[in-house]
């Protein structure tokens, strides 16, 4: 037991004497000095990049948010018919349903009136436009 | 370094004076990082723990008493550090077998020049690889570095019942390795 604990005595000085080196100190204090004048990324306050991400969030969430209210505030006018060119079409479609049947000829004057309403619809279309500029 | 040039340039680094503190990083880095590569068995894990405990200190240097002493604190931060790393899942343990590097040791009569660095990992870790994170730290703290129980007390926080206990059973192990050799 005594020879073990000498042994162990002797381990222990030797460790003490082996003292582990750096290869460079002067390097390696240069390098704590250059991220203490230089802080990276990954030493910023951790409420910083919790802030930024919260903050990110939100903002795709509100321009998300603004294009939905957009789709549904224009699905909603044209589902209460203010949009000039859908009740135009919508009458265009109750004159030319005369020439609806199945021979040859009243599909071309079908296929005409569409054509001379659409021609009437897009001058009030051009007028409209005109109108809201003035 | 004397303790009022010590304090004075702790007083310096509160007021953001990098050369000031520079002084301090010289001072302590061969310490601290010998510590480390004693507790971690690794040179780049214990480069990387001294330079992060420096970089705490630097951080929370505004808080630090000076009436505390500085040496305690800082040996503080870096073991913390070391903990959380021989904690961490990441981190893996190399299996060394006790050979001739340990018979060398005892036998050599010019250590330093003698050993590097890995030599001695390999040493510490195969002497120290079946204690628990706490006896390898009591151990390193109170054999090695030569600490009083009390300053180990407030570096780790255990109390000095269990830092006895724990240094028992280090000390037990490593005579147990010793016997086999």
């Amino acid at each position: 037991m005594k020879i073990n604990d000498k042994k162990y005595e002797h381990l222990l000085e030797k460790l003490r004497q082996a003292q582990p080196a750096l290869e460079d100190e002067m390097m390696f204090t240069d390098r704590i000095m250059q991220q203490i004048e230089y802080p990276s990324r990954s030493s910023q306050p951790r409420f910083l990049i919790w802030f930024r991400a919260i903050s990110s969030s939100a903002a795709i969430f509100l321009l998300g948010l603004f294009v939905f209210q957009q789709t549904q505030e224009r699905d909603s006018v044209l589902e209460q018919g203010h949009s000039p060119v859908l009740v135009t079409q919508v009458s265009i479609d109750s004159t030319c349903i005369q020439y609806q049947s199945d021979t040859e000829l009243n599909l071309l004057k079908t296929y005409l009136c569409y054509m001379k309403k659409n021609a009437i619809e897009n001058n009030q279309f051009e007028s409209f436009i005109k109108q809201s500029i003035q | 370094m004397d303790n009022s040039s010590l304090n004075e340039l702790i007083l310096l680094s509160k007021r953001n004076d990098h050369q000031a503190f520079r002084k301090i990083v010289e001072y302590y880095q061969s310490k601290i990082y010998s510590l480390a590569f004693r507790l971690m068995s690794d040179d780049d894990d214990a480069k990387d723990i001294a330079q992060e405990t420096f970089l705490r200190v630097w951080m929370h240097l505004s808080g630090f008493d000076t009436q505390r002493k500085f040496s305690t604190w800082i040996y503080a931060i870096a073991t913390n550090l070391c903990l959380d790393k021989l904690k961490s899942p990441k981190h893996c343990y190399r299996s060394v077998m006790l050979d001739d590097s340990l018979n060398e040791l005892i036998s050599s009569e010019n250590v330093e020049q003698n050993l590097i660095n890995s030599e001695l990992s390999n040493i510490i870790l195969a002497l120290t690889n079946d204690l628990t994170n706490k006896q390898k730290i009591v151990f390193t703290l109170r054999d090695i570095e030569e600490l009083e129980v009390e300053e180990i007390t407030q570096i780790t926080g255990l109390s000095a019942n269990k830092i006895k206990s724990n240094l028992f059973l280090a000390r037990q192990a490593i005579r147990n390795k010793l016997k086999n050799l």
